[in-house]
Parts: C-alpha cells; structure tokens; sequence
C-alpha cells in the first residue's frame, strides 16, 4: 500500500517528445486507469513508474522515496504484461516461485505462498505445466500469480487483458475488480479500451500525447467532459460535436441522448436524412445528413422512412469554447440555440 | 477404396524423384562403403575378394588407429568445448546494449575468418604459428616469454589445430547463438528485473534455457565437422609429429590414397560413420529432453 507522485516528469527518445512535463499523483489503494489511444504515453508512464525505462528529467516518488535510481526489482512493484512474459522454459510453480527465490525466501514460506495464491486465482491443478501448455486465461492468471506472491505495494498492469477473447476479458475485468478489493493494493492500469477503463477503475486519467486530458471518477469522466477531447474519447459512438451551429462555440450531445420521436421539451431539434442504419439489438446506430454535417444517433425509436427530426433535450447538451474546454451554458446561449429548434419547423 | 489407392500411389510419384537421388547419392555409397570394407585389394586392384570382417580385426589390433581415435576425439571434444562457450560468451556480449555500432563492426571482424577459405587460413597459420619466424613466437619473445613450439612439438601441435579452428569458426557459431538470443522476447527480461533477478541467474535460468535449441543444434553440427577434420591436418601437419595429429579423416586418407589400402582406408571410414552416429543420437538421448522448444 502506498502512493505514487510523479514530479515533472519529461520523457523523450531523441527529438521524439513522449511526454512533455507530467504532473501526477496516485492515491494508497486506489485502482487507477491510464487510459487513451496508442502513442499518448500511458505505457511509457507505466514503465517509468515500474522503472523499465528511466525518465529524461523528473522524479519519481514510491511514498516518500524518489525511486528514480532505484532498480526496479527494488521498488516493491509487479508488473502484469500484455503478453503475460511468462518464463517459457519453467512451470507455472517455477514461475510463481522464481521472484521468492530471488528474494531468498525461505523454502516452507515459498511453498505456502504458492499454494495460497494458486488458489486464490485458480491454478493449483496446472501448477506443473509450462506456461506453453496453458490457454491464454489461464497464462494471465500465471502472470496475476506470479505478481500476487510477492506481496507488492503497486501492481502495474500494461494492457493485461488485451490479448484475450471478448468473453473471458469480460470475466477477467470482475475478478481483477475483486482482486483490487481483497488485496488493497495501488493498482495501476493501462488501457486504450475505454469500457476496461470505465468499469474498473475508480480514478481514470485520460492521457493524449504526454498531457493530462482530464482526471476523474468513470461518473465525471462521462457525465462531465472537461473538453472536446474527453467527451469523444467516451462513449461509442463518441459525441456529435458542432463548431457550426453557434458562433465562438462548440455544440455537443451524445448519440444516445438525441430522440428521433418527439419528446416535447426538446431544446434543439435539426432535419435529416438517414443515411445509415446499423441494428444494434433494441437500439440502432443512424447516421444523420444535416445541415451542420453528419449526427450519429443511438436511439430505440424506430422510424419510417429516411426523413427525420433529431431532437435533443437541454439538459443534454454540453457546450464547449473554442479551445474545446467545457464553458458554462449561459441563458444567452440558449436563447440562440432555440433557433435552430424554430429553423427545423417543427 | 480404389481412389484411396490412386491418391496413394500419387504420393508416391511425387515423392520418387527425391527418394531415387537419396538413393543414388546416399544410401548406395553407404552400402558400397560397408561392402568395400569387407573385402581386400587396393584402388588399382580388378578383382577385390570378401574377407569378411578382418580389415575390422587388423584396425582394432592397430596401435596406431587407438591413437589416431584419441587424437580425434581430443580435438573434438577441445574444439566443441571451446567454441561452445567462447561464441556463447562472445554472443552475450555482443547482443549487449552498450556500444551498439562497435558490437556490429567486431562482430565483423570475428565472423571474417569464416569466409576466407580454411587452405589459406593453413598457409597463413603455418607461418604464424612457425616456431623460428612466425608472428606469434616473435610477439612472445618480444615480452621476454619463452617461445612456444606450436606445430613442431607433439606435445601442442594438435591443440595449436584446435585453436586455429576456434579462430576460424567462432564468428559463424557465434552469429547463430546472436540470432537466437535475439529472439528472446524482451519482456521476459523486463519480468526477470522485476523480479529481482541477479543478472548470472538471469543468464543460467533465462538466457540458457531459451537458446538451447540454437546450442543444441550448434554442439551437434560442430561435433560433426570436428570429427571430419582433415584439410588443416593434411595442410599443416600431415598427421605429425610422431602421429600426435593425425586424426580419422587423414588416416582415411593416407590409407586410401597414399598406400593404396582400400579395405582398411573403408572400415575406418564405417568406423567414423558409426562415432558420428552414436555421437549424434547420445546427444538426443541426453540433451534432447533439457532443450526447451516453444
């Protein structure tokens, strides 16, 4: 258990800037997600906390010790890899056991800890196989187990479920979550898929090149965009954002907060045509010709037809400035949006 | 039934080119070799008589072919020992992070002597290694050592060949050991160092393991040629002094081609095929189950 502080943090290789200057502070016993798209830098910070790479400038802190020369062996952590990283050439024990017999460990403590985490994740039939022989699921509870026994401050997760099929990644997500609950440990993770970061963790940093989108509560990070940036990397299809419809200011609302059957206190309602319909089970994906450009609707009105009227109520509607952060919603903004409701006919 | 039969004999056409050249090129030399070694006569002779296996008794009766089995298998042993480790080492080193551009450039420098042809590296070596004029003795006199006697004395004229075979084959042994340690995935390092792991562990439970296929391989087909040495033997020393190099192949050779003795020039040649043969599958049995294939 322990808190992690990145101070100024500046990682580069050669000319490429990864990270500009990272400033970060991760609470004792939280389960945080770094999450965003290849290249923003999530798994380039995880490794500098890790200790897999060093940072250009900055420090590091591990509780009070700056941890920036220290090896990583030496840091308390565990690390999960995306591709598990699993010794090919031992068994599942052997694998299990090699971080405790590093740390000369005696053999009785060894063997109790072993038996104790392989139950914990369900591998005590497989423990005399090689990792070779496994399925993918179970080469990741190796790769959990092998992390678990060292009794770590910080697990850092690099992308752990990635490599495994929709349905056991599902299951996986429940019992890391249970996991994270059981051992009270700094768990760090890093995703570029949106859901894993939504249901897992209870403090997500959405990162895009080097710097700090926005930080927040999977709640906040949905229902309270702090810019244009986090309110299209969340939620699938991602936010209809117009620059068009106000002047100085950029219009947003959900696919799936925009009706196409009048819903009477709608504040924005726009003509279109449908130009796609993608059948999603109770609700279907539309895209939307109109005026301002394509709308991407999610909604389980069903409508005849390709005419439509896409309305939108007020209190789904997020404007941002033009520098893309968030800006209040003035009554004088209002008033115009309006408009575009009268411009529609009705 | 019957298109299962025409599909099989398909197989067969297939397949016949292949199976009449391993035929002609290696499976009636090996039976011409086992019959040659049965019968008496000599390169010259029209009629060679079946005496059975007494060119067999004669060679085991040979004082002379125990020495000539000890020389080669001391130099087999000595050169597949030596090589093993230094290219092993040599490959380590190289595949380090640290000098990258000077690693490429030794590299280099080390596999050269693999593509320069083994007469002339001989030639080159015979005077290298020339007791009177050679560079190495004149390095050694020069820091005030006694000079050392190479190829004239019995004692170290065949570890003088060894060495020069180590020279030769390192770069090429080690660029086979270089390729596999870089298909080591990288993130099983990374895991070792958060483990904790001490870097001569990280060498004997990690690096060793997942190279073993690629060492394997190398100690089988080093062994292989070492038991064939001949060119630098037939070159450099021709089986002297007093016999102290003269290994299997020259002595196949010498009987063969410079006294004419075709029967006893043949057994040595079965006797050679089946060390090689016993070597090889003493290899599978002992190492086969050690060695880790993905």
């Amino acid at each position: 258990m322990s808190y992690i502080t990145l101070k100024n943090i500046h990682k580069a290789y050669g000319k490429d800037i990864i990270i500009p200057d990272l400033n970060l502070t991760i609470d004792d016993g939280t389960f945080t997600v770094l999450v965003g798209p290849s290249g923003c830098g999530k798994s380039t910070t995880l490794r500098m906390i890790a200790g897999l790479e060093k940072p250009t400038s900055g420090e590091i802190y591990i509780d009070n010790q700056n941890v920036v020369d220290v090896e990583p062996g030496k840091r308390g952590i565990a690390m999960v890899f995306q591709n598990y990283a699993l010794y090919p050439t031992m068994s599942v024990k052997e694998n299990i056991e090699f971080g405790l017999r590093n740390k000369k460990v005696p053999k009785e403590e060894r063997i109790k800890l072993i038996n104790d985490v392989s139950e914990i994740v369900g591998l005590t039939p497989y423990l005399g196989r090689k990792p070779s022989e496994l399925s993918g699921g179970q080469r990741q509870r190796v790769a959990l187990a092998r992390a678990m026994v060292k009794k770590p401050k910080v697990f850092l997760m690099d992308e752990p479920l990635s490599n495994l099929d929709a349905k056991l990644r599902q299951q996986m997500r429940v019992e890391l979550i249970e996991l994270h609950k059981r051992l009270g440990a700094t768990f760090i993770y890093v995703t570029h898929d949106q859901v894993e970061a939504m249901s897992m963790g209870d403090n997500i940093i959405l990162m895009d090149k080097g710097i700090i989108m926005q930080r927040s509560s999977p709640k906040e990070m949905y229902h309270n965009p702090q810019n244009t940036y986090t309110a299209q990397f969340i939620g699938t299809p991602p936010m209809n954002i117009f620059d068009n419809m106000l002047e100085n200011f950029k219009i947003g609302f959900r696919p799936e907060k925009t009706a196409l059957k009048d819903p009477g206190d709608s504040l924005i309602s726009i003509r279109g045509r449908i130009i796609t319909r993608e059948q999603l089970g109770a609700e279907m994906n539309c895209s939307v010709d109109t005026e301002y450009g394509k709308i991407m609707v999610k909604t389980e009105d069903d409508i005849d037809g390709e005419d439509c009227i896409i309305h939108v109520k007020e209190e789904h509607i997020f404007v941002f400035g033009n520098d893309g952060n968030r800006t209040g919603f003035a009554s004088e903004l209002k008033a115009r949006l309006e408009k575009i409701r009268r411009g529609a006919g009705g | 039934m019957k298109s299962k039969e025409k599909l099989s004999l398909k197989g067969y056409l297939l397949i016949a080119p292949a199976i009449i050249f391993l035929f002609i090129f290696t499976v009636y030399p090996i039976f011409y070799l086992l019959n040659s070694s049965m019968r008496d006569g000599s390169l010259l002779s029209k009629k060679r008589n079946f005496i059975g296996f007494q060119n067999f008794k004669t060679l085991f009766r040979s004082v002379d072919f125990y020495i000539t089995l000890k020389n080669t298998i001391i130099y087999s042993i000595g050169l597949v020992v030596i090589l093993m480790i230094l290219a092993t080492l040599f490959a380590v080193w190289v595949n380090g992070k640290a000098q990258k551009r000077l690693n490429g450039i030794t590299l280099a420098a080390v596999f050269t002597p693999h593509i320069v042809s083994l007469v002339s590296i001989s030639t080159v070596f015979l005077w290298i290694m020339d007791p009177q004029i050679g560079a190495l003795n004149f390095i050694i006199r020069s820091i005030g050592l006694r000079p050392f006697p190479f190829l004239a004395s019995s004692k170290t004229a065949l570890a003088s060949l060894v060495a020069m075979m180590v020279w030769k084959s390192l770069g090429y042994y080690s660029l086979l050991i270089l390729a596999a340690l870089q298909g080591v995935p990288k993130d099983i390092y990374e895991a070792a160092e958060i483990d904790d792991t001490p870097k001569i562990r990280i060498f004997f439970r990690i690096t060793l393991p997942m190279i073993s296929p690629t060492l394997f391989f190398t100690a089988i087909v080093s062994t292989i040629s070492s038991f064939q040495v001949f060119e630098t033997v037939n070159l450099m020393t021709q089986g002297g002094p007093i016999n102290s190099t003269n290994t299997l192949v020259y002595q196949i050779y010498s009987d063969a081609f410079k006294y004419l003795k075709l029967g006893p020039a043949t057994a040595e040649a079965v006797v050679l095929l089946g060390l090689v043969g016993i070597l090889t599958i003493l290899y599978f049995v002992c190492l086969g189950k050690k060695v880790h294939y993905q």
